[in-house]
């Protein structure tokens, strides 16, 4: 079946997260000067340098920051799956990313541990997503 | 020369049918319409304005990227000397007036218009999912998170984690709101709405209902402003901009520093109320940006209304109604009155009637100093002003 929602505009900051979806692994970016993990905008203590920047893997296990059940889809290839869960998740290593939370639970809430799991659409494209970890 | 900066004219579009353009008209001919209104309102002419301010999200893309030049090519005007056209969402117009504020203030203009028109609802064209997957809200729009209501739900839901606040501190807002919006002739939606009805209310993306959103509406506005001096005869009585202040820190949700807590508002608060002599304790009235319940939860906290976590108490039995203890947003907010998609604006316009003292039923015992509060994006910026019709 054809994909019809969204696709990402990869760039540079991005790139190495959807590459390395495809095998299966999750990568973001770390400052060795600073310590600590980001995904594509910098929200770190000190000030850093593009040499500084190194693509990790890391371990795909976080729990809930913050997340929503959305009840009106952002658009009709939304629909079918509707409701659906969007969730900020704060990884072990500290950075934040948004994905979905695939899950039949109710009652989600703040602070549950998730863990990653790779949702292949396409040749072209796999999507980190996240699934409760009990 | 006196050339302490002051507002002198405001006009709002008027609207029927749930918030739709009265007549034939593009945004153009809205914005026109608005400049003229206000320009005659004070008693100026088109020939007077010599800066320009606009924003919007008409013709993009297209000429709609360079909108100062369409308005100043549409309304003839010749030629200005200050042109503003920075898009930082709805919290714009009042970086606008901060901007203008220093620019006729140190003389590189005399009088400045700012304008705004939108067409959103007769036209359709607002959806919550034709956004590119690009730069840092790539994640986002591939998790198919509803824009920006989705990104407001997620503050909500961490809002209500931390401070326990409730769906239904919220429906307090929409409740009250619309108790002032049935006052304003001009408001999309007039009929009262319970605290039931609200927490009844359509789901959206939780923990927000459809009365936590606001409306979408066409609509349109004009703010003039000019020196102390030119205002010594014009036909309204000059409003003073007595502070001001802007702040931003992210354009995706992912990227606020604590989701829960709107710190750009307690910069831009803090710069406005800077040396001014003005304190929290001496507005009259806040107009605050409410694009969501939740916004105008976590502007009151920010701006220091009331503490962090201390918002749920604020709002509780309608405080913030007409008749309470807290005048909040009384043209109706961008949840009762209207959204034409960037409303900081009317926050504006409101507080300067309000000021005169021409409100009719809804005006406010003899308010000296307003607060005006932006927000934009998705919590992304944040724009304080402080008004008064006394200057010192």
């Amino acid at each position: 079946m054809e994909y019809n929602k969204p696709i990402p505009i990869i760039d540079n900051d991005s790139k190495i997260y959807w590459e390395s979806a495809k095998n299966n692994k999750l990568l973001i970016q770390y400052s060795k000067k600073s310590n600590e993990y980001f995904l594509y905008s910098k929200q770190l203590i000190s000030n850093i340098d593009n040499n500084d920047i190194e693509w990790k893997e890391v371990s795909g296990k976080g729990k809930i920051y913050s997340f929503t059940e959305v009840y009106v889809p952002a658009g009709p290839a939304f629909k079918e799956e509707t409701p659906y869960i969007v969730a900020s998740i704060e990884l072990e290593e500290g950075a934040r990313i948004i994905s979905n939370i695939v899950t039949s639970k109710k009652n989600i809430t703040i602070g549950m541990k998730v863990k990653v799991i790779f949702d292949k659409q396409s040749e072209e494209l796999t999507i980190p997503k996240f699934k409760i970890d009990e | 020369m006196d050339r302490e900066p002051c507002i002198v004219g405001v006009s709002d579009f008027p609207l029927e049918d749930r918030g739709r353009a009265i007549g034939k008209h593009s945004e153009l001919s809205i914005q026109k319409h608005c400049a003229l209104e206000a320009l005659r309102q004070a008693g100026l002419k088109l020939s007077d304005v010599d800066g320009i301010a606009v924003a919007g999200m008409w013709g993009v893309p297209g000429p709609g990227l360079m909108q100062p030049n369409v308005l100043v090519e549409y309304l003839g005007i010749k030629y200005p000397k200050w042109i503003e056209g920075t898009n930082i969402g709805g919290s714009t117009f009042l970086l606008h007036i901060n901007h203008a504020y220093q620019a006729i203030k140190t003389g590189v203009c005399d009088t400045v218009m700012i304008l705004y028109g939108s067409l959103q609802k007769s036209n359709m064209s607002r959806n919550l999912g034709d956004r590119p997957a690009a730069y840092s809200t790539q994640f986002e729009v591939v998790s198919g998170l509803p824009l920006p209501v989705g990104a407001y739900a997620m503050a909500a839901q961490r809002h209500m984690h931390v401070y326990g606040s409730t769906k239904e501190t919220l429906a307090e807002i929409a409740v009250s709101t619309r108790a002032w919006a049935s006052l304003n002739d001009n408001a999309a939606f007039r009929d009262p709405l319970s605290i039931d009805e609200a927490l009844s209310s359509k789901p959206i993306s939780s923990p927000l209902h459809r009365s936590d959103c606001c409306l979408v509406t066409d609509g349109g506005g004009a703010v003039i402003i000019t020196t102390h001096e030119k205002s010594k005869n014009l036909k309204t009585k000059p409003i003073y901009i007595r502070g001001f202040g802007e702040c931003n820190s992210h354009s995706s949700i992912n990227y606020m520093p604590n989701m829960e807590k709107l710190e750009i508002a307690e910069h831009s608060s803090k710069q406005a109320f800077n040396n001014t002599g003005i304190s929290v304790k001496d507005i009259d009235l806040a107009m605050i940006y409410d694009s969501f319940t939740i916004t105008v939860l976590m502007t009151l906290e920010a701006i220091g209304f009331c503490s962090y976590g201390e918002g749920k108490e604020f709002v509780k039995n309608q405080n913030t109604a007409p008749g309470g203890n807290f005048s909040l947003n009384t043209n109706g907010g961008g949840l009762s009155y209207c959204h034409p998609g960037m409303y900081g604006i009317f926050t504006v316009i409101e507080s300067a009637r309000q000021l005169w003292g021409i409100c009719g039923d809804r005006q406010i015992d003899s308010p000296v100093t307003a607060l005006c509060h932006g927000t934009g994006g998705v919590l992304s910026s944040s724009t304080t002003l402080l008004l008064s019709n006394e200057r010192e």
